[in-house]
């Protein structure tokens, strides 16, 4: 059934004031939710940004959420910074990152924790690391992870897991080292 | 503990500092700023700020700005009730529960102008204008819609009336121990009673709301989604009667 007013309700039409306004509300929340991936602020900061003038330039069609929506966004493109990131690594392995480093955390455990979480997912399918970060790291749960994504609740659940058990054979083998 | 959730945990624990997060959204706004002032020339929408919500939001804060400062608890919270008050657009969805089981769900959007659209599970839509000083009542399952004139103020509405509860609360709101996460955000909790009901508010830490639970009745939980200052569809808020339904009266 054809209802033409909720469909033209589900049209987003939105503009650069409107971004701006997301910005000032939720600027904050994209900025933590990079930086829990990328655990260095200049690169957080640096996906923050990339993601609200991409929204001014090209406005996405509809959004049910849009705290999930920015989180999601947030998170893909860090990750997609870490995999850049490992292949500068690869080919160049004197260089470092491409921004400075953030103060090591003060916390040994941490700061390894949070290094290998990083190595870690810069080496798996990226959409199976944005569903697992989502799920695990931010606690979205998987419907609103499907709706930002555009996968499927099941979809999300296979590339969770997908992710976790690659993760896990990670964290054995370097372990056992 | 699964060594991978331990590793998660010790992820999940580290924060990033309020003034690092504050700089970088001083930076961000610079920047938005400088783009949008670069399109400038393009065709921008216009919106319009008045109405009714305008309204009671200056007389809150005329009244505010002789009592606020000395009854209210804190700063944190005073932000949370600024975003109640000063949204251009405000989205939100209301899972009912009764007796620990979803009922019924219910999604509504709302300008600073007055204009509210509800839609009450998948079968009613109420549509308010106040521009046009009308309401369309769509009823799917019947496809019948009802055009009504708009009897009285947007907000006398009791469905808002929590809104409005909350923008002139003065009373004591307290913080809640222990933060969450919620859309992937930080958020921290705040209980209030107004009239006797029990809210639980949850913002993030510059004090824009996310998540509401209230408790009007026993064995009933309302629970509130928002989004502040998202972009609405313009139809959204159209009282003309869509295709395919047939124009009823309140009797029918």
């Amino acid at each position: 059934m054809r209802i033409p007013i909720l469909e033209a309700a589900a049209v987003n039409d939105a503009g650069s004031d409107d971004i701006a306004a997301l910005a000032r509300h939720y600027g904050p929340g994209v900025l933590r939710a990079a930086w829990r991936v990328l655990g260095n602020r200049a690169a957080a900061e640096d996906v923050q940004q990339q993601l609200f003038l991409r929204l001014i330039e090209s406005p996405p069609q509809r959004v049910d959420s849009w705290p999930a929506y920015l989180t999601a966004s947030a998170t893909r493109l860090a990750i997609d910074h870490l995999r850049r990131q490992r292949r500068w690594r690869m080919l160049a392995p004197l260089w470092k990152t491409d921004f400075p480093d953030d103060p090591p955390d003060e916390d040994v455990e941490r700061q390894q924790a949070s290094d290998f979480l990083r190595a870690a997912l810069a080496r798996i399918n990226p959409r199976d690391a944005s569903c697992f970060v989502l799920r695990h790291l931010h606690g979205l749960a998987p419907a609103a992870i499907g709706a930002a994504l555009g996968l499927s609740e099941n979809h999300v659940s296979v590339s969770v897991h997908r992710a976790r058990k690659a993760l896990e054979a990670m964290q054995t083998k370097e372990q056992t080292r | 503990m699964n060594p991978l959730d331990h590793t998660l945990d010790l992820c999940a624990a580290r924060v990033m500092d309020d003034a690092a997060v504050q700089d970088a959204q001083a930076r961000l706004e610079a920047v938005i700023a400088a783009r949008v002032a670069g399109r400038a020339a393009a065709p921008r929408r216009t919106r319009r700020v008045g109405g009714w919500l305008a309204a009671a939001a200056s007389a809150a804060a005329a009244v505010l700005a002789i009592v606020w400062l000395p009854l209210n608890p804190t700063p944190a919270f005073a932000a949370v009730q600024k975003h109640f008050r000063d949204f251009q657009t405000l989205r939100f969805v209301i899972d009912q529960n009764v007796e620990g089981q979803p009922t019924i769900q219910t999604r509504v959007q709302a300008t600073r102008s007055g204009n509210v659209r509800t839609e009450v599970g998948d079968d009613v839509i109420v549509i308010v204008n106040s521009a046009e000083a009308r309401v369309l009542t769509l009823i799917r399952p019947s496809r019948m819609a009802i055009v009504s004139p708009l009897a009285h103020r947007v907000e006398e509405d009791d469905a808002l009336k929590w809104l409005k509860d909350i923008r002139e609360f003065q009373g004591v709101a307290q913080a809640l121990p222990e933060p969450r996460v919620i859309d992937g955000q930080q958020v921290f909790g705040w209980q209030l009673q107004t009239e006797g009901i029990d809210m639980v508010l949850w913002a993030t830490a510059e004090g824009l709301p996310l998540q509401m639970t209230m408790n009007p009745a026993a064995q009933l939980q309302l629970d509130f989604h928002f989004e502040f200052d998202v972009p609405l569809a313009p139809g959204s808020f159209s009282t003309e009667v869509p295709a395919g339904y047939r124009v009823g009266t309140p009797e029918d």
